[in-house]
């Protein structure tokens, strides 16, 4: 049961005019895996999700679920389920209503029901909270309704809309793990978005990168991490993210972006003909810290051991080996 | 007294003045013999014991009640109805607005006339078109007709209804959409559900109106007939203190109505204060 | 400092309340003359106070104009109640009973000499009908009885004759069979007590058990019965009579104005609308008779309020004695509305004009010696209310029987005459 997109346009009118939200996206997400899509805000991840959803209807292109071809169906005959970043909870129906709702829609017996909720509430642990009505649960225990609600119907698809963003840090790394392996055991085929890029990485059997409502790339984690197609993707990936360096500070002044990601840097004694530039930061990050070198009007970020911290306003020399060099041109397109 | 209580002063003030004291002024003459003409004349609870065996009196009680009971669900079915077909943002909804709204501002006299015309049994364009006669010349038909015509003033309990129905969120719809539910299932088990308990306050509020709005277009379309049909007890008691010239009884009958409705308000407030929407 | 001035505040908007009683006193407001009826009718009050004005420099007067009258009762009503009626008050014979019953009139009596007016020069009919308590409480402006409008056009296309004074109730009868078709009906006659009175005179019967402390209706009297038989069967057998609702939909008078009635009973009132109305001919003619000729009183007349300043109560009076007077009435009878009550100017050209419809403005003159009234008590109002939905009932309800109407009448305002009884 895949999700098939193909070249999915979409344009709003808006107060300045028309807005190209999306253009010619075209995405698998294979059976039973996850692929997360993610990009800066404004970059059309939602209106994609609610594309497949039947929310909003693409001026151009196809999608496919599980095989049928449902651009043309309305959401409730897509046979997916959706779960929003607001969970959208139905406020006046307790947890085991709001769960059967989707079911009661459909004219399921009442038995059946009955068994489905429970079963739901089980496996998200809400057994406990049934009777409650939403506005007495906590933001972790809505979102579980909203993801209970999702899978007691069995579709062919989720799709989540951003669903750890309203949850405070702790939570949201929790929630991330339940997340990933519920839907590893359900085996439904799901579409995640968000803006996180480190959930994106954690998350995802393939991520998709979108910006401006273009497919940067697509692949897997290793994939887009270790082998940007362009400079976005590039910076998008990692924390912090790559230094990318205009070549004619390395020396060789040839109009190319000279691409190191801060771990794969090291700091070193600023002998003649390193580069090497002034410390004006050091921020420590746990074990780490990350120096920000001054080169010329450029500052690199080096991750370094906090052993090996220096001091503010030292001068050091950066190394880099050759191999964990990526060359961008100008505009952001990768170099061989 | 805090800053802001001391701004309610002028209201409060011209409230006193007009409504107050001149409600308590209507009270004392309840238990006053008063034709206007002579000084008024203590007699007690005699107005009260004429009350309770006025069959006129519970006649018109029993006309308002009707009222109510034809009147309050069309302006409430109306009332919603209207502000869910005209929810969206289309170009002719936010036309058709207004229009809903046009009835409720109308002045009462001149809404009444137009009625007038529109239900001559002969020469009415409703007779043209249908052929029947008969609506105001018949009691139930009377009943009916005054009943719809307030049906069609319902520009507050719209614009009520349409925020109700706005203020739930957009989100909820569209999980409803993904859920598979279909028009009327969405509208059975989500729509009204949610806009229920307003729209029981609505009604209670509609059901207080009731109990007075009839009174222009009972004395200009069917002057309280046929047969006493249409004669609601703010018509009888309008009757009774200038017609007959008894303000003391009809005083004892506006007292009376004044407790009644003081009590259906009590119980929109607990019933408010319950659904938490009051504070 | 906020409490003196939150005080300061409700005292300025309760003041003037309190106020309000004084200015009643005030001598120098214009004396206030309250009179009602339609722009037509009322046009002629003005130019009335106009010429009274214009001989009278000192006196100012305002006339207050009410279209409906129970608009008119319901003002004077809170104005008595409020302390502060208007001078003078043009009423009805028949409402003026909840006035005069409760003391609210002036007697006019003891004004007479000092205005010179001589009760000799008028018609005694409507005077009697205005003293109460052996005192002549107001001056009648006007005495009419009630008379047959009909459509000349009709009656000559029908090539009946115009009705002679005396005329049966066969022969009316027959008249409005022969009037009625298609969309015509021969007569126009309201489900009310004072259409039914003159017919129930006339036939010999009485409508109260006595006239000065009536107790009861007396329809169940055979001759009053009989009337009452009379008229319901010609609205209900023979169909003369326009529907409820061809009524509903076009009042009596405006299906005369309109060609559509042959007849229609009403008093001089309707005069000043269906001279205003183009192409209408149309004339008068006396009720039919069965034993008697009757009529019944429609008198309005000129009331003094009681309790007023005495210097004011004697510049109305004179008001009253212009108004009533040869001048005044003069310019009344000019309007049309009026059978002016003072004998030289009813039969003078101001009423008796040849120049404009009706024809024979003498039927009504004629009527008058025959005229009685209704009784003067303070429910009659509402009785008259209460008759009124008991006769249309038993006009236009098909199973509602002249008896059961009789005995539901008794049984309705019987104790409305008990609660005026007891006054």
């Amino acid at each position: 049961m895949t999700v098939r997109l193909s070249g999915i346009s979409k344009t709003f009118t808006g107060h300045h005019g028309p807005n190209l939200v999306l253009d010619d996206v075209t995405l698998e997400v294979p059976e039973g895996s996850m692929t997360v899509v993610v990009g800066p805000s404004g970059s059309g991840k939602t209106t994609l999700l609610r594309c497949v959803a039947g929310l909003e209807h693409p001026d151009h292109g196809a999608i496919e679920v599980g095989g049928r071809d449902v651009t043309a169906l309305p959401p409730g005959e897509r046979d997916v389920a959706m779960v929003f970043q607001d969970y959208a909870l139905y406020p006046h129906l307790s947890v085991r209503d709001n769960i059967a709702f989707g079911l009661k829609a459909r004219k399921v017996a009442r038995d059946e029901v009955d068994l489905q909720v429970r079963r739901a509430a089980d496996t998200v642990g809400l057994e406990p909270h049934l009777d409650r009505l939403p506005d007495r649960l906590s933001g972790g225990e809505r979102q579980r309704v909203a993801l209970a609600r999702a899978l007691v119907r069995r579709p062919v698809a989720f799709l989540l809309d951003e669903p750890l963003s309203n949850l405070d840090a702790e939570l949201r790394a929790r929630t991330r793990i339940e997340i990933r392996s519920l839907q590893r055991a359900l085996e439904t085929t799901t579409l995640y978005v968000t803006h996180d890029q480190v959930e994106a990485l954690t998350m995802g059997d393939q991520i998709a990168l979108l910006r401006d409502g273009r497919l940067e790339q697509v692949g897997d984690a290793m994939e887009v991490y270790e082998r940007p197609t362009n400079a976005f993707v590039a910076r998008f990936l990692g924390t912090p993210p790559m230094n990318l360096i205009p070549s004619r500070l390395l020396g060789s002044g040839n109009g190319t972006l000279i691409g190191v990601r801060p771990e794969r840097m090291q700091l070193v004694e600023p002998v003649d003909g390193r580069v090497s530039g002034e410390v004006v930061a050091v921020e420590p990050v746990g074990a780490d810290v990350i120096v920000h070198v001054r080169l010329e009007a450029e500052t690199v970020l080096v991750r370094a051991d906090t052993r090996d911290a220096p001091r503010l306003a030292e001068t050091v020399g950066v190394a880099f080996a050759d191999g964990d060099v990526h060359r961008f041109s100008e505009d952001g397109s990768r170099l061989a | 007294m805090n800053r802001t209580g001391f701004l309610a002063w002028p209201f409060l003030a011209g409230v006193a003045a007009l409504v107050a004291v001149p409600a308590l002024a209507a009270a004392t003459l309840a238990f006053t013999e008063f034709s206007g003409v002579q000084p008024p004349r203590f007699t007690g609870l005699d107005n009260f014991s004429r009350l309770v065996a006025d069959n006129a009196l519970w006649r018109s009680f029993g006309n308002t009640v009707i009222y109510i009971a034809i009147a309050v669900p069309l302006r409430l079915a109306a009332a919603v109805g209207a502000a869910l077909l005209l929810n969206r943002h289309r170009a002719a909804s936010t036309a058709a607005r207004p229009l809903v709204y046009l009835p409720t501002v109308v002045p009462d006299v001149a809404y009444a006339l137009l009625w007038l015309w529109l239900l001559n049994p002969l020469y009415g364009p409703l007779a043209a078109a249908f052929g029947f006669s008969g609506t105001l010349t018949d009691p139930w038909g009377a009943r009916v007709s005054l009943a719809v015509m307030g049906a069609f003033q319902i520009g507050e309990a719209f614009i009520v209804a349409l925020a109700v129905r706005r203020s739930i969120p957009r989100h909820v719809y569209e999980a409803a959409a993904v859920d598979g539910a279909g028009p009327w299932f969405t509208l059975s088990r989500l729509t009204l559900p949610l806009m229920a308990p307003v729209l029981a306050l609505l009604a209670l509020r509609d059901v207080i109106l009731s109990l007075q709005v009839n009174f222009v277009p009972a004395l200009l379309l069917t002057d309280g007939g046929p047969r006493y049909a249409t004669t609601y007890v703010p018509l009888y008691v309008y009757r009774t203190a200038f017609r007959y010239f008894r303000l003391g009884y009809a005083s004892t009958i506006a007292l009376t109505m004044f407790v009644i409705t003081a009590l259906v308000v009590y119980v929109q407030y607990r019933l408010a204060k319950r659904w938490r929407l009051a504070a | 400092m906020r409490k003196l001035l939150s005080v300061g505040v409700a005292a300025m908007l309760v003041a003037p309340l309190a106020c309000a009683r004084e200015a009643g006193g005030d001598p120098q407001r214009p004396l206030r003359v309250q009179v009602s009826g339609e722009p037509e009718e009322t046009k002629v009050y003005r130019t009335m106070v106009a010429a009274f004005e214009k001989d009278n420099q000192d006196i100012d007067i305002d006339l207050i104009e009410v279209p409906e009258k129970d608009e008119h009762l319901a003002k004077l009503t809170t104005a008595f109640a409020g302390e502060d009626p208007p001078e003078v008050f043009l009423v009805n014979f028949r409402e003026y009973a909840q006035f005069v019953v409760r003391g609210a009139i002036e007697p006019y009596e003891g004004f007479l000499e000092a205005n010179e007016v001589d009760l000799a020069n008028y018609f005694p009919q409507p005077l009697e009908a205005f003293t109460f308590d052996g005192r002549l409480q107001c001056m009648p402006q006007n005495i009419s009885s009630l008379v047959v409008y009909f459509n000349e056009k009709l009656f000559r296309q029908a090539g009946i004759p115009r009705p002679r004074a005396g005329w049966t109730w066969d022969q009316f009868a027959d008249v409005a069979r022969a009037l009625t078709k298609g969309d015509v009906d021969g007569l126009g006659i309201e489900p009310s007590i004072i259409r039914l009175a003159p017919f129930i005179w006339s036939n010999g019967g009485d409508i109260v058990d006595d006239l000065e402390a009536p107790t009861r209706f007396t329809f169940d009297d055979p001759a009053a019965r009989e009337a009452i038989e009379f008229i319901v069967s010609l609205v209900r057998d023979e169909g003369v009579v326009p529907t409820e609702e061809e009524v509903a939909a076009q009042d009596l008078e405006t299906r005369f104005v309109t060609g559509k009635l042959g007849m229609f009973l009403s008093s001089r009132r309707d005069t000043p609308v269906l001279r205003e109305v183009l192409g209408l001919e149309w004339d008068v003619a006396p009720l039919p008779v069965a034993e008697e000729p009757a009529g019944l009183l429609h008198s309005d007349a000129y009331c003094l309020s009681a309790g007023g300043d005495p210097d004011r109560l004697d510049a109305a009076a004179r008001f009253i004695a212009f108004a009533t007077g040869q001048q005044g009435q003069t310019i009344t009878a000019l309007g049309g509305r009026t059978v002016p009550s003072l004998k030289s100017v009813a039969r003078s050209g101001a009423f008796l004009d040849p120049t404009q419809p009706p024809a024979h403005p003498e039927v009504f003159l004629q009527g008058i010696p025959f005229i009685r009234r209704t009784p003067v008590i303070s429910t009659w109002p509402e009785i008259e209310d209460v008759a009124e939905e008991i006769l249309t009932r038993a006009f236009y309800e098909d199973d509602y029987s002249v008896d059961r109407a009789i005995e539901e009448l008794e049984a309705a305002t019987t104790p409305l005459f008990e609660e005026a009884a007891g006054r």
